[in-house]
């Protein structure tokens, strides 16, 4: 497509040629017209200047045969110069057809009649300064003849120009008269083709424009629907649109990209934001562990002295008990952020489970029904033991009661149990944890005296939440209990590929 | 609003296209008409003279065209001269054909005339004079191309014995005068023939002979006299060029058509039908076209340096209500 600039001096060329043609055509012609009247005329007058000049010389010729004075023939003389000059105005050549009326050739025939005439004048004076009297007064009465004649064949000649420009000008101005009507016709069709074809190429170039304004518009009010603007018009009109759209797109680009950013930094933030969460949990069980921590290790150093003494003294069972104390609070020295099995955790609950029983008698049996390929699962420490010790503390009544701890597959992940015969938990209890286990509400981490246990010091809330982080499930806790049926707590994570491993194996 | 602008666009389109095509077309026709005055034809390489009595009469003008005619295939541009009924003036012409300084003349003189000192200056001039028709022996001119008086004679005879019946018959008889109201001994030599070939014929009387000047209406006037003056007349012998037409009309305008017989030289145009309508009996045709074109080629042929015969004659041949169908 042709540039706007070329397309603008097309279209002004295509309309000025043929305002030109219709404006110079009349003026040439006309102009043409008068210039050749003008010669018409100018000839005309020459022809009559030489029919004066022919009967000048007969006449200044007559007058130096009668005086024979020098003035006389010095005027002739000059007569006779001018004369010859106009013989190159008559063609010496004629036409085949001739031009003048009833067979002649005026032209040829004046051309030839004055050379002839300005000859005999020539010899008139030769025979007069012969003082040959009888031979001048003939050549005398040749010239008259000849001027006679010449005078006759130039008014006829004179006559047939001037009869033919009037002709010739009679049939032009019929047509010329024409040529006016048509003129004005055409520039007045040429007006109405104008005026169409500017509008025809304003709106050419008008309308993809104001289709890129109107869609700038929209795209600066944040409207991204806009449609392409098609590629039309002239080259820098395509430019201009072709530019639009690429910036269009380039934006909605830009902006679906800055979304997807925000939304990985999003995530990230919220990563990052769980993690010091955990982190957070992680360093506040740390703390309460680390604080109750802190006055056992000194019993348990003391305890080892006395597993020691209990040996010595042959005290078995105070060695045992005090063993697994020993086991016990080493368990709850370890740091929570560190892992442990559900392997390790079943003895901890063993260790924990006896020493309740030394404590405070009663009776909890503790029942197993482990799947062997999920004990090297991987568990948040001191997870099993807080749940126990709440059944403990919250569902048996005198202390005797039946804890249930089994595992399974279940595809991808393993289930833990742990189910008691208690008195069940209260509803609104219940609801409570449910809640919490369902609703994933970081600020309830933050120092809930109900989550807090006395004895291990990390409640039911604390494993919930740990579990939570650790699984990365949101079904990793599930709460089943009615008042008078006890409470029935399964724990869900993934099962990593060893595990997946072995237990295909 | 789109389509509106279409149709205007479209119509003034078409407008200015055909106002535009008629404005040009006028454009190259006007201007033809301009460039025409000033566009000059090729110019002619000869130049001949051609002096004729007028430009009025059939014969000349059938002359002037055969002689145009061929004057174009030699490239040569014929300037015409006529004298008309002015005495000297043949002499005028012939000078101021020398004058115009012609390449050639070609002159149909007077019967009687003395034009040899002009036509003597022609041939000093190095111009080639012919004469058509009436001759100037004396003048040097370069060669003459006329019609055999007495051959004509004859034929006018055997038109007049053809045309009549054994019956008596008596015939008026016009011959040509010289311009001063004599005979022209163009004419008497005709006399002399019809009269001899005639002697032997008893039932044709001629009656004496009347001499005109040839042209339509002194043979009027004359053939008005001639019924006039003899109640019994049957037929005219019209042994005068460019009369036997004035001499038909009389008859026509008399009611004597068919009562008397007319023969006579040339008719101009339309003479098989006025022999075919029994307007006149028989006439001697002088085939005026083929007179001119051979006149200016002989003048061409001199003009060009070549030799061409003293004496030319020139045809001419006899027609009758007979002859006519063929003539056709």
């Amino acid at each position: 497509m042709a540039s706007l600039r070329r397309r603008t001096l097309l279209y002004l060329s295509a309309l000025a040629v043929p305002l030109a043609l219709g404006v110079l055509v009349p003026v040439t012609l006309i102009q043409a017209l008068l210039n050749r009247s003008l010669q018409m005329y100018e000839r005309n007058q020459q022809y009559q200047v030489a029919a004066d000049l022919v009967g000048s010389l007969e006449e200044h010729l007559q007058e130096y045969l009668e005086t024979k004075s020098t003035d006389s023939l010095r005027t002739f003389l000059e007569v006779s110069d001018q004369l010859q000059g106009t013989v190159a105005l008559f063609s010496a050549t004629s036409d085949i057809v001739p031009s003048g009326g009833r067979g002649r050739h005026l032209e040829r025939s004046a051309h030839f009649m004055i050379r002839s005439l300005l000859e005999t004048a020539d010899r008139a004076v030769q025979a007069k300064r012969g003082r040959s009297p009888e031979q001048y007064t003939q050549l005398f009465t040749e010239v008259r003849v000849i001027t006679g004649l010449l005078q006759s064949d130039l008014i006829e000649l004179s006559q047939q120009e001037l009869t033919r420009v009037m002709q010739s000008q009679e049939r032009f101005s019929v047509e010329f008269g024409r040529m006016q009507l048509l003129s004005f016709s055409f520039l007045m069709s040429l007006m109405f083709m104008t005026a169409g074809l500017a509008s025809v190429f304003a709106g050419k170039i008008a309308e993809p424009i104001s289709r890129l304004s109107g869609s700038a518009l929209r795209l600066a009010d944040g409207d991204f629907s806009v449609p392409d603007i098609p590629l039309r018009g002239s080259n820098e009109v395509q430019h201009m649109a072709q530019a639009f759209n690429r910036m269009k797109a380039s934006i909605q680009r830009n902006i679906k990209e800055l979304q997807r950013t925000a939304e990985i930094e999003k995530g990230l933030m919220e990563e990052r934001v769980s993690n010091l969460r955990m982190k957070n949990v992680v360093k506040q069980a740390e703390m309460t562990a680390l604080q109750s921590q802190i006055r056992p290790h000194f019993l348990f150093n003391a305890l080892n002295a006395g597993v020691q003494l209990a040996t010595i003294e042959d005290a078995d069972r105070t060695s045992e008990y005090l063993d697994a104390l020993a086991h016990l609070f080493r368990e709850t020295l370890r740091p929570l952020s560190e892992a442990s099995t559900l392997g390790r955790e079943y003895d901890t609950l063993r260790s924990f489970l006896y020493i309740m029983q030394i404590r405070f008698g009663g009776l909890v049996e503790l029942q197993s029904e482990i799947d062997t390929s999920t004990l090297s699962l991987p568990l948040p420490r001191l997870i099993l033991q807080p749940l126990v010790e709440n059944s403990i503390l919250h569902g048996f009544q005198d202390g005797n009661g039946s804890i249930r701890l089994r595992s399974w597959r279940e595809d991808t992940r393993a289930v833990i149990e742990l189910s008691d015969n208690g008195c069940g938990m209260h509803s609104d209890t219940a609801h409570k944890v449910r809640l919490e286990a369902t609703s994933w509400n970081p600020e309830m981490l933050q120092g809930n005296a109900e989550a807090h246990n006395e004895r291990s010091g990390i409640g039911i809330r604390n494993v919930m939440y740990r579990m939570r982080l650790f699984s990365g499930l949101p079904d990793c806790f599930e709460l089943d209990t009615a008042p008078g049926s006890g409470v029935c707590i399964r724990l869900r994570l993934p099962l990593p590929a060893f595990v997946t491993a072995e237990g295909e194996a | 609003m789109r389509r509106s602008v279409s149709i205007i666009l479209g119509v003034a389109l078409v407008a200015t296209a055909i106002s535009g095509g008629l404005l040009l077309l006028s454009f190259s026709r006007s201007t033809r008409e301009v460039l025409a005055e000033s566009r000059h034809s090729a110019g002619a390489e000869f130049h001949l003279t051609v002096i004729l009595p007028d430009d009025t009469d059939e014969f000349y003008r059938s002359l002037v065209r055969g002689g145009q005619d061929e004057a174009l295939l030699h490239g040569a541009a014929l300037e015409l001269l006529y004298f008309g009924s002015i005495r000297g003036e043949p002499g005028l012409l012939l000078r101021q054909a020398r004058w115009m300084h012609t390449d050639g003349v070609l002159v149909y003189l007077p019967e009687h005339n003395s034009f040899t000192r002009e036509i003597a200056d022609l041939m000093r001039a190095g111009i080639p004079v012919i004469t058509l028709v009436n001759d100037n022996p004396l003048s040097g001119r370069t060669a003459h191309l006329g019609f055999d008086a007495e051959g004509i004679a004859r034929e006018l005879v055997r038109l007049m014995v053809d045309s009549a019946t054994d019956e008596p018959h008596t015939w008026g008889v016009l011959i040509s005068a010289d311009g001063s109201g004599n005979p022209g001994w163009q004419g008497q030599r005709m006399e002399a023939v019809i009269r001899a070939m005639l002697a032997p014929k008893s039932n044709i009387r001629l009656l004496p002979t009347r001499v005109v000047e040839a042209g339509y209406f002194p043979g009027e006037q004359e053939a008005a006299h001639l019924l006039r003056d003899h109640s019994q007349l049957t037929g005219i012998v019209v042994a005068v060029p460019q009369t036997l037409g004035g001499v038909v009309q009389v008859l026509i305008d008399q009611n004597r058509l068919g009562d008397i017989a007319v023969v006579g030289i040339d008719f101009g145009s339309g003479v098989e039908d006025a022999l075919a309508r029994g307007l006149l009996n028989g006439t001697v045709l002088r085939h005026p076209e083929q007179v001119g074109a051979t006149g200016v080629r002989t003048l061409m042929e001199a003009v060009k340096g070549g030799r061409v015969p003293e004496y030319s004659d020139l045809d001419y041949s006899a027609v009758d209500q007979r002859s006519v169908v063929g003539l056709r």
